[in-house]
């Protein structure tokens, strides 16, 4: 079956002190769904993938601080739309892996609910399952968030080069599920952000990627390098976190390329764990992209 | 924060060493009951800023951690293999320093030390961490997580030693998880302890560079090393370590000349096999002498190893065998409470030294170091 990956650029997303324009990442994360899902309404869109009974969990990726990190303003607007389709307030979920990376990124920190909850696994009443889950190389304790709260997920990454694993895209984004994400970066992470993605909680109930764009570090990664940071405007977007890894791939070293840098092959960092995400064993996606239709949307 | 105030520790303490019989004290990672849930947002930010020793600064922010083989690069915001070191802008700081989570007193021949000092206890203590992940680990619920997963105490060097010289361990053992991943913290301690007539052991798979490791030792009693099999590939598939390292750090140990005795974890199918076992056995003959004693222990389903049996006593006993026909003097069998592979036989007279069962000694024949039945010099540290 083909994949879809879509890659939405706004010229217009930034004010002009360089902050995001919520109405535009609105706007850019509006046009995204429908391209992707074919609907005409963003909310049809979204109503394809979930169910409004349940609860959503939207993992963001905070690593970095406030200039890398999931924006905010991307991650409520997709909480809104969530809203709108008819999924309860208390059950969106925006987290991290602690308060203090979430607080640094600029979420203000809500783990109870009565809004939409913005939590870590380090809230209390979240923390990590007891029992240990196995996968290919991988055995860790998951996030309670993943196994317990979320019926749902939706993977918000940005997209960033990574001193280890290449690329920190979608698929390695969920090392913030996992109590022992240091264990596995040998190898390019190879297989382990693999791995990683096959844990059925993670597989199963993640529907959708929505990977900020609107700024990608192409070097230097993953703590933020602003003379290695581009303002790329975009979000790309996909049910399939393979497909969109791929693609993601080729948007880093297309940046790296025109500002003079090597390949993250000859730098001997490709992220070979696409490939075997895709591969016949884990079967988590498409890692070719013969088999991606990638779209590109521009709105000014 | 979760820091225990010195009433309160004290008071557990007293507790603990009320039941000592039972080896319980009421708090420590296996008897705290490991509960990251609970615990996790508690200790947020409550983890060590004490810069890391043995690392250099690198491009980009970038850090080398040089304490063991595994030489982990770290970029900015990132941490090592151990998850316990962590890059903060070019800085690397160990987040364990001072905070255990681990407190035990146990007999020294839980570690297992069967030559050094029987009969005594050392109080024992880990924090979180460590710098290989074994599919058998026992302790895996403190040694494959993050500080911030397990409920630490606030307990400096100085307070450490107090403690084990108001509970009468003559000894402070570094256990349960990987030592060299607090290697800051264990070197203070042990140099203060020094000064205060309080010694130090290390328990370690011996994961360690040279110079940390020459630097370290001087200011330890002993060193107790998991060497978990005699091949690469299995300290590559089951360990996610390297052997090579190992047989340096043990080659090191008896240079310096400090007490070290060997563990080998018999696993059933990965490692008991008889030549392996002869290969190792016949290297440390030759890299080490046949006075080193050599623990073979039984394996019990664990961890990410559940789907093999415990240890065959017998193959244990094919192990203790090999490495008594090799010429090895002092071979153990453990975690086989009262077989007679747990005493000490004197090399020369063959008579029972010192008869153990389980961690306690049943009688002790080593008078001023020497058999009592034939004047022998027994190797360790009885004094
Ligand atoms: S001590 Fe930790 S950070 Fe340092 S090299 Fe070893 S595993 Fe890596």
């Amino acid at each position: 079956m083909r994949s879809k990956v879509v890659l939405v650029r706004h010229k217009n997303i930034f004010d002009s002190r360089g902050r995001l324009k919520r109405p535009s990442v609105t706007e850019a994360l509006d046009a995204g769904l429908k391209a992707l899902t074919g609907d005409r309404d963003s909310r049809d869109s979204l109503r394809s993938l979930f169910d409004a009974s349940g609860a959503v969990a939207l993992k963001s990726n905070c690593l970095s601080g406030r200039m890398l990190s999931t924006a905010p303003e991307l991650a409520f607007s997709l909480a809104e739309e969530l809203h709108v389709i008819g999924i309860k307030k208390s059950n969106v979920i925006i987290w991290e892996r602690t308060e203090r990376e979430l607080a640094s990124a600029g979420y203000s920190l809500n783990p109870k609910g009565g809004d939409f909850r913005v939590l870590a696994t380090d809230s209390r009443g979240a923390g990590y399952s007891r029992s240990l889950f196995v996968s290919g190389k991988v055995g860790s304790l998951l996030s309670r968030i993943m196994t317990g709260i979320a019926d749902f997920a939706i993977n918000m990454p940005i997209l960033k080069d990574h001193n280890l694993a290449g690329l920190s895209g979608g698929m390695k984004n969920y090392y913030g599920a996992i109590h022992n994400p240091n264990k596995f970066h040998d190898n390019n992470c190879d297989p382990y952000v693999a791995d990683v993605n096959a844990l059925p909680d993670i597989k199963n109930k993640n529907r959708l990627t929505v990977c900020d764009c609107t700024r990608v570090q192409y070097h230097g990664g993953p703590g933020y390098k602003p003379h290695w940071c581009e303002k790329f405007g975009g979000l790309l977007l996909s049910k399939d976190p393979v497909a969109l890894d791929r693609i993601a791939y080729n948007i880093l070293e297309q940046l790296r390329r025109k500002n003079g840098l090597g390949s993250l092959k000859e730098e001997r960092r490709e992220p070979k764990y696409i490939f075997t995400a895709g591969d016949d064993e884990h079967k988590l996606g498409s890692c070719s992209i013969e088999d991606i239709d990638f779209v590109e949307v521009g709105l000014s | 924060m979760s820091r225990i105030d010195r009433r309160e520790f004290l008071r557990y303490g007293a507790l603990g060493a009320s039941s000592l019989a039972l080896s319980s004290f009421p708090f420590g990672g296996k008897i705290l009951d490991f509960c990251p849930r609970a615990y996790a947002l508690e200790l947020t930010g409550d983890l060590s800023t004490e810069e890391a020793r043995y690392y250099k600064k690198l491009e980009e922010s970038v850090v080398g951690c040089e304490l063991c083989p595994r030489s982990c690069k770290v970029a900015d915001r990132e941490r090592g293999y151990c998850g316990v070191r962590e890059n903060r802008e070019g800085e690397y700081f160990t987040l364990v320093y001072s905070r255990p989570c681990s407190l035990n007193v146990d007999p020294i021949e839980k570690k297992p030390f069967f030559h050094f000092l029987p009969g005594t206890t050392a109080f024992s203590m880990a924090t979180a961490g460590c710098n290989v992940n074994c599919k058998f680990c026992q302790n895996w619920d403190i040694s494959q997580v993050r500080p911030e997963q397990t409920r630490n105490y606030y307990l400096p060097p100085k307070e450490l030693v107090d403690l084990a010289v108001r509970y009468k361990a003559p000894t402070i053992a570094y256990t349960y998880s990987e030592p060299i991943i607090f290697y800051e913290y264990m070197y203070d301690t042990a140099k203060l302890g020094h000064t205060k007539g309080v010694r130090s052991v290390m328990i370690s798979g011996g994961y360690i560079k040279e110079k940390p490791l020459v630097d370290l030792v001087r200011h330890l009693d002993a060193v107790k090393i998991d060497l978990k099999a005699f091949t690469e590939k299995y300290y590559k598939e089951v360990c996610h370590g390297e052997l090579k390292p190992i047989l340096e750090c043990l080659v090191t140990l008896k240079r310096e000349g400090i007490w070290t005795e060997i563990v080998y974890l018999v696993v059933p199918t990965l490692n008991d096999r008889k030549n392996e076992i002869e290969a190792m056995c016949a290297w440390i003959l030759d890299n080490l002498g046949p006075d080193v004693p050599v623990h073979f222990t039984r394996f019990h389903p664990m961890y990410l190893l559940k789907n093999l049996p415990s240890t065959p006593v017998k193959t244990l006993e094919m192990a203790r065998r090999t490495a008594l026909e090799k010429g090895l003097n002092f071979v153990y069998i453990g975690n086989v409470p009262g077989h007679e592979g747990e005493n000490t036989y004197c090399p020369e007279c063959g008579k029972v030294l010192i008869k153990r069962t389980g961690f306690s000694i049943l009688s002790n024949d080593v008078v001023s170091g020497k058999c009592k039945h034939c004047g022998k010099m027994i190797p360790g540290v009885w004094s």
